[in-house]
């Protein structure tokens, strides 16, 4: 699985390639806990290039919006393929995470909330 | 594969075992003539499962065996995942409040979401069996 973290205004955009289950939800989680421990708050995960994701990239989602929601940032989603979509709607984890269809479109609504 | 065929993998190994239980899953559900989206949903399905078996059944041991079957009689796919290590326990299973926010918990109500029919084989001398069903 391939990470890179970029930075867009406030905005961390963390676009991941690959698949995601146990074996490598390790790196997502190193990922997030090293910008968590950089201070940023606000972020999108663009998830175009994701294939396949199981509860467990669920769990690396929702544990990233925990830690961030206590400082007031955010953390939503862009590009997500239907297949994910539908376990983010099974588990109505698709009222905790704002969607987009688009990654400009996902980074310029922090910029509308101010 | 259709009319009653019936095909096997065993698989012994930590999580990289995972993702070959889930790429088999596919391989077998496209032969079977399964939707896309019908694909997809046993990719999970087979993947959560897996993921519940390395963790839970075979959490003390070094290496998970799981020994896939599935079977087409071409009105149901049927997927067999048996192991060998602690039994699951299906009546203490809670599944998760949906309201809240957990950071677990959801495989298993996944694959019941997904799946037509899951049933659970516990009275094996060791291990247990998981039984998935998907109407073709």
């Amino acid at each position: 699985m391939k990470i890179e973290a970029q930075k867009v205004d406030n905005v961390t955009v963390v676009v991941v390639e690959g698949e995601i289950d146990t074996l490598t939800v390790p790196q997502l989680h190193e990922t997030f806990d090293r910008l968590v421990a950089a201070g940023e708050q606000n972020y999108v995960i663009d998830l175009a290039g994701v294939p396949f994701m199981d509860s467990s990239g669920l769990a690396a989602l929702v544990k990233l919006f925990k830690r961030i929601r206590i400082g007031h940032g955010d953390v939503r989603l862009c590009r997500v393929r239907p297949e994910i979509r539908k376990i983010l709607e099974l588990t109505r984890l698709d009222r905790v995470f704002e969607i987009y269809e688009d990654r400009t479109l996902a980074v310029a609504s922090y910029r509308e909330q101010g | 594969m259709q009319g009653g065929s019936e095909e096997r993998l065993e698989l012994r190994g930590g999580p990289e075992i995972i993702r070959q239980a889930r790429e088999w899953a596919t391989a077998q559900a496209r032969r079977a003539g399964l939707s896309g989206e019908a694909i997809a949903e046993i990719a999970l399905a087979v993947s959560e499962a897996c993921t519940n078996i390395v963790r839970h059944a075979y959490a003390e041991r070094p290496e998970a065996r799981i020994i896939l079957t599935v079977a087409d009689d071409g009105r149901w796919l049927t997927l067999r995942l048996r192991d060998f290590g602690r039994k699951f326990d299906p009546a203490a299973y809670r599944p998760p409040n949906l309201d809240a926010l957990h950071e677990g918990g959801y495989g298993l109500f996944l694959i019941q979401q997904v799946m037509d029919e899951v049933h659970y084989i516990t009275d094996h001398d060791q291990g247990t069996e998981l039984i998935l069903r998907k109407r073709k």
